[in-house]
């Protein structure tokens, strides 16, 4: 049996709207993710897809309920801690690249390695590596704004791999690319999945970005309505079950 | 409409306590300065030269245009901070007059407020600061008052004109944007332009610069007048290319080196080359504005130790006493002491030549070299052979005329030559080894001879008289400009504070960023730290360095190399102070601002 490397219990989130109503994003909501596996989280605008990855992802803080991660309740870790995760254990990619505009695409990717205040050979060599797979060694040294969004978006994936977390969440990270640069991007977060273990949990409302993962939750109204498993199926089979799926949905 | 503008400043309460404590500082400075100016009996009683309240009205006029661009610059940051609402407020159906209207409404309700509130810390800083200086240059002030209702008036009014001179400007600003440039107002990025080679020899020629004023600096008094243009030119050429050129060619070699590989160096190195184009000028003014302030302190207050050292070298006697009631016994260390007569006539005071044969006089003469003093003992033959040699007696002369200058001397060449039928009064001459340390008696015994004589200080002789005519005169000019000094540079570090707050927004981003990806709330506030601290530091280093090597220019006033860096110490610490103030502030505030 494979080893729970995230566990989901009861999580509630819920705002309070500028009216004062109360308003639920995600009701009692739970689920684990196995060590290696490849997690899409899908479901329609406004279903709780997004906060749900930010709380697990320690950028949000739930109203309830607990997150668990190689054992640990991230939500009782200290400043110190959290930030230990963040940095060592766990990748972002963002929808929107969160890159740093006054720093370079070489220093964004080393980011997470310098704070480590790993050696200058093992950044360069880690920084190299990461940028060969996503191609963008010729945009080293230009800034995020010379840059396009999908070359953005491979600087953002390569920062978020760059220091070989356990886990990688992605938040739509095929939003902002074209139907080449999303299935690059994904072919290569299936390599990485699957030839270096390293698990991924993503939001996406894109069928065919989640056809590459190994499982998919359906989240309706901050509830996870149906789970289907990709097992042994070809991925363009898959993916007409995930558009079955959706057109269920709909 | 007025409803709205108070609530408006309720939603941004944050960013507009910014706002807030830059304009009370100002106002409490501007207030602090015009109680100064305005206060009469304070300055009547504190300088013997008439011109001081010409060097009032310059330093109020200066003072009047470092605060029009302060409020100018504060003006465009609250209009940066609302634009975007009043653009939305315009898409939404709003009118540019009604929003304009608004504008100017906010503008001046904030002024008035701030400017309220500045004349309060101004009367608390007032009386605080003057306590500080009077300590720190030891100078008495009479007559010191901390309110004025006239500089209250002043302020307010001048406040008040600028705030709506600023309003109506900015609504004309506002009135030219359109609705899409107010609500996408800030985001534009700056990014530096990097031409490796171009900026190496820029940064190289910056740095050139400076080094070349610094080392004519010294040099100053062998190479004239010239010289002191030239090294001028050099040093603010220098420091304007030094921050603009040279730093730029540091952060591009850094953003190569290993150096920065390690924590959030990059990212700092990165916060800085985004940031000089936009500060260059700001920097340069401030580290020139440092040099001046704390030169300005440092020679003065050098000077002012010196005070004692000049008139002594200057009087071949500490005191001359036109009465018997003085007794000189009350004196320490007495190293010469004579009794004189005298006869006066007129304008013309009579000596017996012969009483000098026997006991001589004492004057202070230039040595051969010209370079400094000595004292020569005079006979009456030689006053009498030697056409100027009679000026130590002149000195004399006018005390006892009570008169500045005019007296006329006679060295007859015996008693029987004296004027007959005048009676002849007799006078104390007498030198102290240590004027400093008999300072109290010297005062009792100038008292005492005021009152029989009436003599006044500035008119008597000696080097103590001469002591405490200069430090009346140059006490009063040395706290007002050290006043000056230190409102310039508090109002240039608050623009600096203002500006760094102000650009929070973009900052904001990039932090949040960070924490994302692993970076701890103490690692940010470690960055925020060293990252403000460069730019406060950068000007407060060239400061620093303009003075050390500038304070050599002042050998000669200053009676040697020696002596140059008298004032330096306690003035550094001064302006540190109030410096490390502005920067605990301004990270305290710019950490809450990031935060949210």
């Amino acid at each position: 049996m494979t080893e729970s490397l995230l566990i989901a219990n009861q999580l509630n989130k819920s705002y309070l709207s500028a009216a004062g109503v109360q308003q639920d994003v995600l009701h009692d909501l739970s689920f684990s993710v196995d060590k290696g596996e490849f997690v899409a989280i899908m479901g329609p605008s406004g279903s709780g897809k997004s906060t749900l990855l930010n709380i697990l992802s320690t950028l949000m803080a739930p109203t309830s309920g607990t997150v668990t991660i190689n054992n640990k309740d991230i939500w009782q870790l200290s400043d110190k801690e959290v930030s230990k995760f963040r940095g060592q254990d766990m990748g972002f990619i963002f929808q929107n690249y969160n890159l740093i505009d006054s720093l370079t695409v070489q220093e964004n990717i080393s980011l997470p390695l310098t704070l480590q205040k790993a050696s200058v050979k093992k950044i360069k060599q880690a920084v190299q590596k990461v940028a060969q797979m996503l191609h963008i060694e010729e945009y080293l040294n230009k800034y995020p704004s010379e840059l396009s969004g999908g070359q953005q978006q491979r600087v953002g994936a390569a920062r978020a791999l760059v220091h070989n977390p356990a886990l990688i969440f992605g938040d739509e990270p095929t939003g902002a690319l074209d139907s080449e640069n999303a299935r690059e991007m994904m072919n290569y977060l299936t390599n990485i999945n699957a030839n270096e273990g390293i698990s991924i949990i993503m939001v996406t409302h894109d069928a065919f970005s989640a056809s590459f993962a190994s499982r998919i939750l359906f989240l309706t109204d901050g509830e996870i309505t149906k789970t289907i498993n990709r097992d042994n199926q070809p991925r363009e089979v898959f993916y007409q079950q995930v558009l079955s799926e959706l057109g269920n949905f709909n | 409409m007025f409803g709205i503008a108070l609530k408006s400043l309720r939603s941004k309460w944050r960013d507009y306590i910014v706002l807030f404590v830059g304009l009370i500082i100002s106002a409490a400075i501007f207030y602090m300065f015009s109680a100064m100016a305005n206060n009469k009996a304070f300055l009547e009683s504190n300088s013997i030269v008439s011109q001081i309240s010409i060097i009032f009205v310059i330093g109020e006029i200066l003072l009047g245009i470092i605060t029009f661009v302060y409020l100018n610059f504060a003006n465009a940051f609250l209009l940066r901070l609302r634009q975007s609402d009043y653009g939305l407020m315009s898409m939404l159906g709003a009118s540019k007059k009604q929003i304009s209207s608004l504008l100017l409404r906010e503008t001046l309700s904030i002024g008035v407020i701030a400017t309220i509130i500045g004349i309060i810390v101004g009367f608390a800083l007032t009386s605080l600061s003057s306590s500080y200086l009077i300590k720190l240059l030891g100078v008495e002030l009479t007559h010191w008052q901390s309110i004025s209702i006239k500089s209250v008036v002043i302020t307010l009014v001048f406040f008040t004109v600028l705030f709506l001179l600023n309003g109506l400007y900015n609504q004309r600003r506002l009135r030219k944007q359109d609705t899409l440039t107010l609500l996408l107002a800030n985001k534009q990025v700056n990014q530096p332009k990097v031409h490796a080679k171009v900026d190496l020899l820029f940064g190289l020629i910056g740095l050139a610069l400076l080094i070349g004023s610094y080392a004519l600096m010294p040099k100053v008094a062998s190479i004239g007048m010239a010289g002191f243009v030239l090294i001028l030119i050099l040093n603010v050429w220098g420091t304007y290319w030094f921050i603009s050129r040279t730093l730029k060619m540091i952060t591009n070699g850094m953003r190569q080196s290993s150096f920065s590989m390690r924590g959030l160096r990059s990212f700092i190195n990165g916060q800085l080359s985004f940031r000089l184009p936009d500060y260059q000028r700001m920097l340069s003014s401030i580290a020139i504005m440092f040099a001046l302030a704390l030169g300005a302190m440092s020679v003065g207050q050098g000077y002012y130790r010196m005070l004692p050292k000049l008139a002594e070298s200057s009087y071949s006697m500490t005191a001359v006493y036109d009465t018997d009631k003085v007794k000189t016994d009350n004196l320490k260390d007495v190293t010469w002491q004579q009794t004189y007569h005298y006869v006066k006539k007129g304008q013309t005071v009579y000596f017996n030549g012969a009483e000098f044969n026997q006991n001589k006089l004492p004057a202070r003469v230039p040595e051969k070299n010209g370079s400094s003093m000595q004292t020569k003992w005079l006979t009456g033959d030689y006053i009498r052979k030697t056409p100027g040699s009679e000026y130590t007696l002149e000195g004399i002369a006018n005390q006892l005329l009570n008169q500045s200058y005019g007296a006329k001397v006679v060295v007859t060449q015996n008693q029987s030559k004296m004027p007959a039928n005048t009676p002849v009064q007799s006078l104390q001459l007498v030198k102290v080894a240590d004027m400093l340390a008999n300072e109290k008696a010297l005062a009792h015994n100038a008292n005492i001879e005021e009152k029989v004589n009436n003599t006044k200080v500035e008119f008597a002789a000696g080097s103590y008289a001469g002591y405490q005519q200069t430090k009346g005169i140059f006490g009063g000019i040395e706290f007002m400009g050290v006043f000056l000094g230190i409102g310039f540079l508090a109002m240039l570090a608050a623009t600096l504070m203002f500006k760094t707050l102000s650009g929070v927004a973009d900052d904001k981003q990039r932090y949040r960023i960070l924490s994302m990806i692993g970076t701890s709330n103490k690692q940010i506030t470690q960055t925020v730290a060293t990252d403000l601290g460069i730019l406060f530091g950068i000007p407060m280093i060239i400061g620093v360095l303009d003075v050390i090597f500038g304070l050599k220019m002042f050998a000669p006033l200053m009676a040697g190399e020696n002596n140059i860096y008298l004032g330096f110490g306690p003035s550094l610490v001064g302006i540190l102070v109030l410096y490390l103030i502005y920067y605990i502030l301004t990270v305290w505030m710019y950490r809450r601002l990031i935060k949210n």
